[in-house]
């Protein structure tokens, strides 16, 4: 649950943010995602933003309420999209549904930059990492706009959780 | 006997306890007897004691009984002296629950402070026989009378001593209501999370949850045993942490994570840690009534 709408830029900070994990094996690129989130916390600068990682159970997937309220979603492409198990993610992916300021990284082990390329097509509002660096180059760009150290971050913080306040009728 | 208190002391009570949580709280034996505060206030009370005890036998000199029916007055002194017993064992089964520490609320730390409050009081009985009677008369003069006679003393001596020291614990514990109560209202509240998710309904239980929060840190700052004092310190760091989270962490932290092969281990660590201080503090709250 998100607790309440940002009024003003002062009230952003320190802002604790969640990376959302949908994958069936909790693993990708040889690591566990705990440890691949673990070095892309270690990447984010300052210290006024505060990152989790969040396991979501895929067979919950259908609730969007709960994925809203992660601004970064990391999803295992061969195990969530490749085989179309969860088609309910296609719509939240949408460029028109997904929220703004969110980013949507999709992680594939197999096919290498080709495959992340064709991947990208299909799905347009997202990043596709097809390795361990590509996917902390991803989120360190994210995570260094979406930071409440400056002030252009704030902004995006506070309109990203206005939004999602505004999506969950907060 | 004390050397065999001490060992059961150290190796804690809570193994026959199967409601009560492992735990791995250290205690100071004379806690037993003092509750965390001063051994002063009890060195007071025992010397009050004392010149009582002086006086009682300058005034009923000669200090051996006759009595034409022994028995009778063996039964009368036996039932007046588990009356006292019982008396000292609700008192003492106060001021263990009033104690904040996991270590003391359960009946065998309870047994063990009333049978100390005990031996405190026949050390004085004895004290008194030895330099009243023995020291004048020789052991010959005691007989069997005297002995039940003495375990009144004994008892009585307990009982005045026992409440005494409640007396002086009064204005340092919380009251029992006050503590269970607050306990009973913080396990209540951490049930925000079963609200509808997003709802007013749950953003307002959340925040009474954090008021209990605040108010069992209050109450557990009173305490002053060593275990109580653990027992606070982790309390009050758990929740300046839940504190610092914002909704969705803390719903992770009370409910725990529910994905099978991946999760955060940080919250994973403060959940377990919520169960484990929930967990104590619903052995705090356990009524023996």
């Amino acid at each position: 649950m998100i607790e309440e709408r940002y009024d003003s830029l002062d009230v952003v900070s320190p802002h604790e943010q969640y990376l959302l994990v949908l994958s069936e094996s909790g693993s990708c690129f040889g690591s566990d995602f705990s440890d691949l989130a673990c070095e892309i916390k270690e990447r984010i600068n300052g210290d006024e933003l505060t990152v989790q990682e969040y396991f979501h159970p895929l067979e919950d997937v259908t609730n969007s309420s709960r994925l809203l309220q992660n601004s970064v979603w990391l999803i295992h492409w061969e195990e969530c999209l490749q085989g179309e198990d969860y088609p309910c993610l296609d719509s939240f992916l949408d460029p028109s549904m997904f929220p703004n300021y969110a980013e949507a990284i999709i992680c594939t082990e197999d096919g290498g930059y080709e495959k992340a390329k064709e991947i990208e097509r299909e799905y347009k509002r997202t990043s596709v990492a097809y390795s361990r660096d590509t996917l902390f180059a991803y989120a360190k760009v994210h995570f260094s706009d979406f930071n409440p150290t400056h002030t252009s971050g704030k902004e995006r913080v506070k309109s990203w959780n206005n939004e999602i306040c505004e999506r969950l009728g907060i | 006997m004390i050397i065999y208190l001490a060992l059961v002391l150290r190796c804690g009570f809570n193994k026959g306890n199967p409601t009560v949580t492992e735990n791995n709280y250290s205690n100071h034996i004379h806690e037993y007897l003092t509750y965390g505060l001063g051994p002063h206030y009890l060195l007071k009370a025992i010397i009050v004691q004392f010149v009582a005890l002086l006086l009682t036998y300058q005034f009923a000199r000669p200090l051996t009984i006759s009595v034409s029916k022994p028995n009778l007055f063996i039964a009368i002194y036996t039932a007046i002296s588990l009356t006292f017993v019982v008396v000292t064992l609700l008192f003492v089964r106060n001021m263990c629950r009033r104690s904040i520490s996991p270590l003391m609320h359960n009946w065998g730390a309870i047994i063990i402070s009333t049978i100390l409050y005990h031996i405190v009081a026949g050390t004085v009985v004895v004290s008194g026989y030895t330099l009243l009677i023995v020291a004048v008369r020789g052991v010959n003069q005691i007989n069997t009378l005297d002995l039940f006679l003495s375990l009144l003393f004994t008892t009585a001596f307990a009982t005045i001593l026992t409440v005494g020291y409640h007396d002086e614990l009064d204005e340092y514990l919380p009251a029992v209501e006050r503590l269970e109560d607050t306990i009973d209202d913080w396990v209540e509240n951490s049930g925000w999370v079963e609200e509808e998710d997003n709802t007013q309904a749950q953003r307002d239980q959340l925040q009474a949850f954090e008021d209990s929060c605040d108010e069992l840190r209050n109450i557990l700052s009173n305490a002053h045993t060593q275990a109580g004092k653990e027992f606070s310190e982790e309390f009050l760091n758990w929740v300046s942490s839940f504190k610092e989270h914002n909704g969705q962490a803390k719903e992770l932290v009370i409910k725990g994570q529910k994905h099978n092969k991946g999760s955060n281990q940080e919250l994973r660590t403060e959940h377990e840690e919520f169960q484990r201080i929930k967990s104590r503090l619903q052995d705090l709250s356990i009524r023996y009534d």
